[in-house]
């Protein structure tokens, strides 16, 4: 009951309100401008958290990754281009609902929707953290190493049609983790000589240069003509329009959260999943569906907005990112000197609770921004991005040299940067990468733990847990299941 | 990129090779390859394999793609890529910059030439977009926060 009361006052103090405020603004416009995004705003955003309580930093950066994914909706409706992967489904009922002049009603369902889905997934997070995080606890070093291999399985194997590549990408990612002081043998591995790697390749660096700068790279290559100038107009939602987008939303919520909650999954693959469950469970469609249907609105934003309380239970509870924004999100936990997992729920219970509690307010600021300032946000999508991509660049750099104050890191996130531009050019799904580069290191000290535990027995210690043979067993059936599929596909279409 | 998904799949295998090769040279490497070392050469291994995959997967997409010779010609396709390539020069030149003079200077003068490269904008305009953003991250950075800066 104290903490709950220590998690009130932090939230409700005037740098904490100030924190969702400013999070929740600055999430709608990295949102609602196409090319950014909630994990490159989470990343820029990092350098500025430095200064601020742990509990603080961690609600600010939340509410962005919240707001952000309500704001791809913005341009999804008014210009027909998503802000964010996550609202690719939106344009496809959303742009027709604002071509037919009702723009208002477009963006009142998706914010309703993104609200509710909210909502949703956050009390999905209240509910299940904490269990899961109490079986966690009971997780020794061979669980946890086939965890990890899990997690790497399951990331690549949604790299969707280029398995091959997001399976490229994560050994990348896997070999980059290489780099530093071996933490058993004390040795230096590939830092050729330079002290600035003998810590190994600082993660929010690399993020930075993968996010933010690759991300100007593709703007200033992509942009030559002027930005699109879209106007609001037209009703909002009526009351019979509201009951009949709510079914969508809590469907939408559901599998938000669970597909949230899977590893590497995120919310680009539930908007997906949920606009298809619309398809097949409306029969009776206020307009049909790819025309400006509110339930395809619907279902994939409050689908796309559940998604961050799925994501953020496997972070908490085992250390392991649900998607790229929490992979970002990892990376400002430990420079805060917090080690995400079960033992957060034990040493750090406040700084969890104020988070909880600074979600729940997140959406009611959420939707009052999202409602007050509608007219503000649109004018957000008229900015060209000719002008953002320098003022972003500008940030990448501050936020790579404030990390360790080394000018090398800068160097070292344009370095970054290029790679992640050359890789998103080759059409490499970024999302493996970042992912194997916090599970690496998960993995190699949990086996080499694993391996002295087991003394005699050698490698026979991974079977000899169930839990961590059924976690085997689920990394064999989430690699091969989509090859298998795959080739059956192929089979069908001959 | 026509030559993207080959050409990474052979820096992959290159890498693994050269890494595995540097790895060969150390005394503490050789003889037992014990558990810690075990997971470096895993994950070589696993870099190299995908490695010679992509190049297989690249290879049969170069073969799929129709030349596009035509592409290359196209005057504004050559125009973004003259931008591109002034950008990421600018880029270098500016974190050069920011290692020996510091912040605000090169950061003012960087983002008025950025901004002037990437559209046509007035100067006047571009100037004052420098400004604000050296003058917001002194105020937010620097002042409020006490954020190290270069």
């Amino acid at each position: 009951m104290d903490t709950l009361l220590i998690a009130f006052q932090n939230v409700f103090s005037p740098i904490g309100l100030l924190s969702i405020v400013f999070g929740t603004a600055l999430g709608i416009f990295v949102g609602a401008m196409p090319g950014l995004g909630p994990s490159m705003g989470v990343a820029l955003l990092i350098p500025l958290t430095f200064t601020l309580p742990p509990s603080i930093s961690l609600v600010l950066l939340i509410s962005l990754y919240l707001a952000a994914e309500y704001g791809g909706s913005i341009s999804a409706v008014l210009i027909g281009t998503p802000g964010t992967a996550a609202a690719t489904a939106t344009v496809v009922d959303g742009y027709p609902l604002n071509l037919l002049g009702y723009p208002g009603k477009a963006l009142m369902t998706s914010l309703t929707a993104s609200s509710i889905g909210g909502v949703i997934g956050g009390v999905a997070l209240m509910l299940a953290s904490s269990p899961i995080a109490d079986f966690a606890l009971r997780f020794g070093p061979v669980e946890y190493c086939s965890l990890g291999i899990m997690g790497l399985t399951i990331i690549a194997s949604l790299s969707g049609d280029a398995l091959v590549k997001g399976l490229g990408a994560a050994a990348l990612g896997l070999c980059l983790t290489l780099v530093g002081v071996d933490p058993v043998s004390g040795m230096a591995r590939f830092t050729f000589g330079m002290y600035e790697l003998y810590e190994g390749i600082p993660f929010l660096t690399a993020l930075i240069g993968l996010f933010a700068m690759a991300e100007v790279f593709i703007m200033v290559e992509r942009s030559l003509g002027g930005a699109k100038k879209p106007a609001i107009s037209g009703e909002s939602l009526t009351g019979k329009e509201m009951k009949h987008i709510l079914p969508a939303c809590l469907r939408g919520s559901i599998i938000g959260t669970v597909v949230g909650a899977i590893p590497g999954a995120g919310a680009s693959i539930a908007c997906w999943i949920a606009y298809d469950q619309e398809k097949r469970f409306t029969k009776h469609p206020d307009r049909p569906f790819g025309e400006g249907a509110l339930r395809g609105i619907a279902g994939p934003e409050s689908a796309n907005s559940a998604t961050v309380g799925g994501a953020l239970i496997p972070l908490l509870t085992l250390g392991m990112p649900g998607s790229p924004t929490t992979a970002v999100l990892i990376g400002a936990l430990i420079i805060h000197g917090l080690q995400p997992g079960p033992k957060l729920f034990v040493d750090h219970v406040d700084i969890v609770y104020t988070l909880f509690v600074g979600l729940s307010v997140s959406y009611v600021v959420l939707y009052l921004l999202g409602r007050l300032g509608m007219r503000l946000w649109v004018k957000i999508v008229s900015i060209p991005q000719t002008v953002l991509a320098p003022i972003i660049f500008g940030l990448s750099a501050v936020g790579a040299y404030s990390i360790r104050s080394l000018t090398f890191d800068i160097w070292l996130a344009l370095g970054f940067g290029l790679l992640g531009y050359i890789l998103k050019k080759a059409r490499f799904p970024l999302a493996p990468l970042i992912l194997a580069m916090i599970l690496g290191p998960m993995v190699e000290s949990n086996y080499n733990r694993a391996l002295l535990l087991a003394q005699n027995d050698g490698h026979l210690i991974f079977l000899q847990s169930p839990l961590s043979v059924a976690l085997l067993l689920l990394s064999v059936v989430a690699f091969f299941y989509p090859i298998i599929r795959a080739h059956r596909e192929k089979k069908k279409a001959l | 990129m026509k030559y993207g998904t080959l050409g990474i799949g052979v820096a992959f295998t290159a890498l693994s090779l050269a890494l595995i090769g540097t790895m060969a040279s150390d005394p503490m490497m050789t003889g037992d390859m014990g558990a810690p070392r075990r997971m470096t050469y895993i994950f070589l291994g696993l870099l190299g394999a995908f490695g010679l995959l992509l190049m297989h997967s690249g290879w049969k997409e170069l073969q799929q793609k129709k030349s596009d010779a035509q592409e290359r010609d196209d005057p504004q396709k050559q125009a973004v890529r003259k931008r591109f390539w002034g950008f990421v020069g600018l880029c270098v030149a500016y974190a050069l910059t920011l290692s020996t003079v510091g912040f605000f200077l090169p950061s003012t003068f960087f983002l008025l030439f950025f901004s002037l490269i990437l559209q046509r904008i007035r100067v006047v305009n571009a100037a004052i977009i420098s400004l604000i953003f050296s003058l917001a991250v002194f105020i937010i950075f620097k002042s409020l926060l006490g954020v190290p800066l270069p």
